[in-house]
């Protein structure tokens, strides 16, 4: 009959409703909100006032840096319990967290929660499927507990709140995933005469307003086009890092929290025990505990880990990192994850992302740098 | 001419009360059909006996070898583990199939026993109908979910110590408050199957051939997740039915995460109204010739 | 014209008087058209035939009555409610056995009957379990109630199938080949219903390809063939519209007399055979019925004038419920003609097949020649069985061969005599021909009526392939 075009209404009216409210949603998370204006330095100094010590939040990073898909390998890897890098004198429990978690967090994506109370409280749980990472510091003891291979390292920390609040103590904990605390305390702190900083639109994260602070590179040599950082409004606390590849309109790195709340968590979250049958691993993190931290923030420091002391050259945004790898070179070379991720270039191999370059000389030398493989090449060939 | 006068009046007064809004009384007898058949048990068996097997394997072999979720292996330590595990290994296939089986044949089925007219002319209400066979399905869903969970609570309990339990997250729970969280892990299990019982439902008003429905459906249900595994479609992964099924683990975390819940809620919803309308624009004015 | 026909059926559609109503009632499957614009007209109270051999569309029309199938075009009504629209009002009031049963294997027969009760939102809970052991009872499935169906014979599904139709009191029975399946003893059963029903009140309508079973138990008839609907009435003026074939065999020199008498009492479109093969014709076909019970009527049957009588049959009018396995032939003095149309007594028998024979040869005087059209198409009395204009190129509906000029054939045989053979037209009794005959002075040999039965009419009117036995 004539209606019968009538009862397909339903079917193509649900499903744009569906896509309105997907993408409306979508677009009210993002809504910029409406706030004083404010100078560059008026933000900067928001930021350096900001006193948040008590938070609970959901971070969500996520990697574009044209890196194949890494998950499932390291996902392997992982939960084998065992580093897939290197003959790393790092054969504790924290080689959960070297080079391969490195490698992870530069492509896809992740979830993580983070619960902070006050300065010597912190509990930062890496979402997996099906399992979780979590690192757990309170006062002076500090767990860090793998649940995908019931592991957990045990360390007392020397000077408990000797560190600065949050920064610090995330610092000085490996975790796979920077906060926004942390990596926006390293970008301004490299705020000098080669960095144009301004504002951008005023935005919301996680439901909060912010401000946009945008670090852009005055030279050209790098390949970082800008970096982008919210700012809360009322507290000063970085929300969320974005990292722009030059020409590139999407984030090439993010990290920013999707939930936040300013709301002091339950203690007893910070009251970690592990559970019966979990392989404990006694450790002085007094002496070489900063020696896994390398691998965390520091997302050039690809296999640093494996690195004998640095060299930096040139000073900023194209600074370039030049380090010799120590040990076996061939079991580096081996790795699967290094023959999916590097390509042979003249003078050895490189490993090459919208954001950073890595090269790595066939004598053993290892360089980084924000900036293009032919700018390694030329200063490997110096 | 008012429905009243078409009822016509004196004996029929007893025979007929005003029209049950609701009309419980289909779902309730919907149910009991479904629940009625031998297949259906046969199906709520053999996914009880997904944990069973499961048991009686790592009994046997003392102790898991590492495959599989990561707690599987903690079966021998705590009982309470058989039910997730089993969860776990039933979700990529042996659920969806069970699921698919029913949902395809919802209306399919019907067509082709040839009660489908007899209903209609009953009357049931096409709309009604496809109403209650969904909600017959997604009973379906939490009687199939929960049969794994309670099936493998009670292995467990016979073949396994039982104490507190060991979330993901490292903390410990009671035993009283890890079951709360099977069941809410039940409950989270079912939604996700939701969309997919949705799915079923409207390729079971295309056909009279329920086995062409069933298999289809879980056709569709294999096909997402293998979507769901390849990285060239990663931009569609978050749409697909699937996408959420084994996040289940977040309600094992400390404290639970809520977000992937609601997330699959949400999903799930979205899957049973547009495949809801799409089965009604099918079904409201379908010719039904069986 | 058609304008005033629309208006007409909906005055009376809300008057409540028609069950089943249909205007240009199609149906097309992508190009091949299944049912091509019928409009039935089922009365109230009627117990309405739908006859047709397979494929005819029959069901398909059932389907769009019962909101199963959405009509291509035309309307329909039901109970005086616009069918696709009303559905939910309307079907509670209808009870229904759609091509064949339909349930649930695994469950027993009450079972099947409670789930179907309850998908009937209107029908209360609290008698549920009373009105399928009723309904059950009713078909003779009681001590089967409990078996799963899936051990039921095709005629206890059908049972069951009927048993579903009476679930709660229907003001119409739609009942799709309601014997398919039984034997001759569920056969009755389910026609004994079907009256019993009918004398309730409630309107049955009946699909069969089966003329015996149509004419056994309907008041009303209407025929399909290839989707269209090619006759449509009281069963009792279809029957009277059957044609009466009169053969009379005279002396040879009489027979341009003989021929001329006839024409004149309207005999129309007479036909001539030899004497000898005409002489023959009856021999097999009224000495043989076939021993059916369900045949009502003589192909043909014949009385020679000079010879004995031809042996009549007991009149076995068959009760109700009782079997009639005799044959149900019944000769009459005269063939009355039905004068109207009547809706069947639906507590009697079916009405009295139609007279065959007519021996007696009394030398009345011949009544003027007025063929009263009481089977004609009356254009405006009885619109119940006058359908709106059907753009078919079925003969109009009841009479299916309008009389033409007289033109009586005569023939001639071996031995001398003639055969004058002719159409005799209703309100013309046998007897008045013979009388006629004799009074114009007509040397009559022999004298045979044969009287055409439904099936011939239904055999014509459907066409080839068309079942008349089970």
């Amino acid at each position: 009959m004539t209606r019968s075009w009538q009862r397909w209404i339903p079917a193509v009216a649900v499903p744009a409703v569906v896509a309105v409210v997907a993408v409306v949603g979508g677009v009210a998370t993002t809504a910029s909100a409406d706030l004083p204006d404010k100078t560059p330095q008026e933000v900067l100094a928001l930021v350096g006032a900001s006193d948040v010590t008590s938070f609970s939040g959901t971070l969500f990073q996520s990697s574009d840096l044209g890196l194949p898909d890494l998950s499932s390998i390291s996902g392997a890897s992982g939960s084998s319990g065992s580093s897939g890098s290197s003959s790393s004198s790092d054969s504790d429990a924290a080689g959960t967290f070297d080079a391969t978690s490195a490698l992870e967090l530069l492509t896809g994506s992740h979830t993580a929660r983070v619960y902070a109370d006050g300065t010597d409280k912190l509990r930062v749980q890496v979402l997996d499927q099906l399992a979780e990472r979590d690192v757990v510091l309170n006062g002076s003891e500090l767990w860090v507990y793998d649940s995908s291979d019931s592991s957990a390292v045990h360390s007392t920390l020397p000077a408990p709140g000797d560190a600065a609040p949050g920064e610090a103590a995330s610092g000085d904990v490996p975790t796979t995933i920077p906060t926004p605390d942390e990596l926006a305390t390293q970008f301004l702190a490299a705020v000098d005469p080669s960095t144009d900083v301004s504002l951008g639109a005023d935005t919301s994260v996680a439901g909060r307003s912010a401000y946009d602070l945008v670090l852009t590179p005055r030279t050209d040599a790098t390949l970082v086009g800008s970096v982008s950082i919210a700012v809360d409004a009322e507290t000063g606390m970085p929300l969320q890092v974005e990292v722009f590849a030059r020409g590139d309109s999407s984030p090439a790195f993010e990290v920013g929290f999707t939930d936040l709340s300013l709301d002091a968590p339950s203690a007893s979250l910070f009251d970690f025990t592990p559970p019966a049958g979990t392989d404990v691993t006694e450790k002085d993190l007094s002496a070489e505990g900063h020696d896994a931290t390398d691998a965390g923030p520091g997302a050039p420091a690809s296999g640093a880990a494996d690195a004998a002391e640095p060299t930096v050259t040139g000073e900023g945004w194209d600074a370039i990192v030049e380090t010799t790898i120590s040990g076996d070179l061939s079991a580096l070379t081996s790795n699967p994850l290094f023959a999916q991720v590097a390509t042979p270039v003249a003078g050895g191999s490189a490993l090459q992302t919208t954001l950073v370059s890595v090269l790595l000389t066939d004598d053993g030398r290892l360089l980084a740098g924000a900036v293009p493989v032919s700018a390694l090449q030329a200063a490997a060939a110096q | 001419m008012s429905s009243e006068s078409v009822l016509g009046t004196g004996s029929n007064a007893t025979e007929r009360g005003p029209r049950r809004a609701l009309g419980w009384g289909f779902f309730l007898s919907e149910l009991a059909v479904l629940f009625r058949r031998r297949r259906t048990w046969a199906m709520l068996a053999a996914l009880a006996a997904v944990p069973i097997l499961i048991a009686v394997a790592i009994r046997l072999t003392d102790g898991g070898d590492g495959r599989g979720p990561a707690f599987l292996d903690r079966i021998t330590q705590n009982g309470l583990f058989v039910g997730l595990s089993a969860l776990a290994v039933a979700i990529p296939l042996f659920l969806p199939l069970t699921v698919g089986v029913v949902a395809g044949d919802s209306v399919a089925g019907e067509a082709s026993t040839g009660t489908l007219r007899y209903l209609l002319v009953s009357p049931v209400g096409r709309i009604r109908l496809l109403i209650v066979k969904f909600a017959a399905a997604a009973v379906f869903c939490l009687a199939a979910t929960l049969t794994v969970t309670v099936a493998g609570i009670l292995i467990g309990l016979a073949l396994f110590p039982v104490g507190p339990v060991a979330l993901i997250s490292g903390d410990t729970v009671s035993v009283a408050e890890s079951l709360l969280r099977s069941l809410l892990i039940a409950i989270y299990v079912t939604l996700g199957l939701l969309g997919l019982a949705a799915i079923g439902l409207f390729i079971s008003t295309l056909t009279d051939a329920p086995v062409g429905a069933m298999a289809a459906t879980v056709v569709v249900s294999i096909v997402a997740q293998v979507l769901g595994q390849l990285s060239q479609t990663e931009w569609l992964h978050p749409w697909l039915f699937s996408y959420y099924w084994l996040d289940f683990g977040d309600l094992l975390r400390q404290p639970i995460e809520w977000s992937s819940f609601g997330a699959n809620a949400l999903l799930q919803l979205a899957y049973v109204a547009v495949f809801g309308a799409l089965a009604y624009g099918r079904f409201a004015t379908k010719d039904v010739l069986s | 014209m058609f304008a005033q026909k629309v208006t007409d059926l909906g005055e009376r559609a809300s008057g409540g008087e028609l069950a089943i109503e249909t205007r240009g009632l199609s149906k097309r499957f992508g190009r091949s058209t299944v049912v091509d614009g019928i409009d039935l007209a089922v009365p109230r109270g009627a117990v309405f035939g739908f006859l047709g051999p397979n494929g005819s569309g029959k069901t398909t029309t059932i389907r769009m009555l019962l909101g199963l199938a959405g009509a291509s075009a035309g309307d329909i009504r039901v109970l005086g409610q616009a069918m696709p629209a009303k559905l939910a009002g309307v079907l509670p009031a209808v009870g229904a056995l759609i091509e064949g049963p339909g349930f649930y294997p695994f469950l027993s027969g009450r079972d099947n009957l409670r789930r179907l009760d309850a998908a009937d939102g209107y029908a209360s809970r609290a008698t549920r379990s009373a009105r399928v052991d009723r309904a059950l009872e009713r078909v003779g499935l009681s001590s089967a109630a409990h078996k799963k169906v899936r051990a039921y014979s095709l005629g206890m599904k059908q049972r069951l199938g009927i048993a579903n139709a009476l679930l709660t009191p229907r003001e119409l029975i739609v009942l799709d080949e309601p014997t398919n399946g039984l034997d001759p003893q569920g056969t009755r059963e389910v026609r004994a219903l079907i009256r019993s029903l009918a004398a309730e009140g409630t309107t049955v309508f009946v699909s069969s390809h089966l003329l015996s079973e149509i004419e056994q138990m309907c008041s009303h008839v209407a025929v399909m063939r290839g989707g269209r609907l090619v006759a449509q009435g009281a069963l009792d003026e279809l029957r009277g519209a059957g044609r009466t074939h009169v053969r009379v065999t005279v002396a040879a020199p009489d027979a341009a007399l003989a021929a001329s008498t006839l024409a004149r009492l309207g005999l129309a479109r007479p036909t001539a055979a030899a004497a000898a093969s005409a002489a023959a014709a009856p021999a097999p076909a009224g000495g043989a019925l076939p021993p059916a019970d369900t045949r009502t009527t003589t192909d043909a049957a014949a009385v020679l004038i000079d010879g004995p009588p031809a042996p009549a049959p007991a009149p076995a009018p068959a009760p109700v419920t009782a079997p009639a396995p005799a044959p149900v032939t019944v000769t009459a003095p005269a063939p009355a003609p039905v004068t109207a149309p009547t809706p069947a007594p639906v507590t009697a028998p079916a009405p009295a097949p139609a007279p065959v024979t007519a021996p007696t040869p009394a030398p009345v005087t011949a009544p003027a020649p007025t063929p009263a059209p009481v089977t004609a198409p009356a254009p405006t009395p009885a619109p119940v069985t006058a359908p709106a204009p059907a753009p078919t190129p079925a003969p109009a509906p009841v009479m299916v061969e309008p009389p033409s000029a007289a033109d009586v054939a005569t023939a001639t045989d071996g031995t001398g005599d003639r055969v004058v053979e002719g159409e005799l037209p209703e309100a013309v009794a046998a007897e008045d021909v013979v009388a006629a005959l004799v009074g114009a002075g007509v040397r009559v040999r022999g004298f045979a009526v044969e009287r055409a039965s439904l099936e011939d009419l239904f055999v014509q009117l459907t066409g080839e392939g068309f079942d008349v036995v089970q």
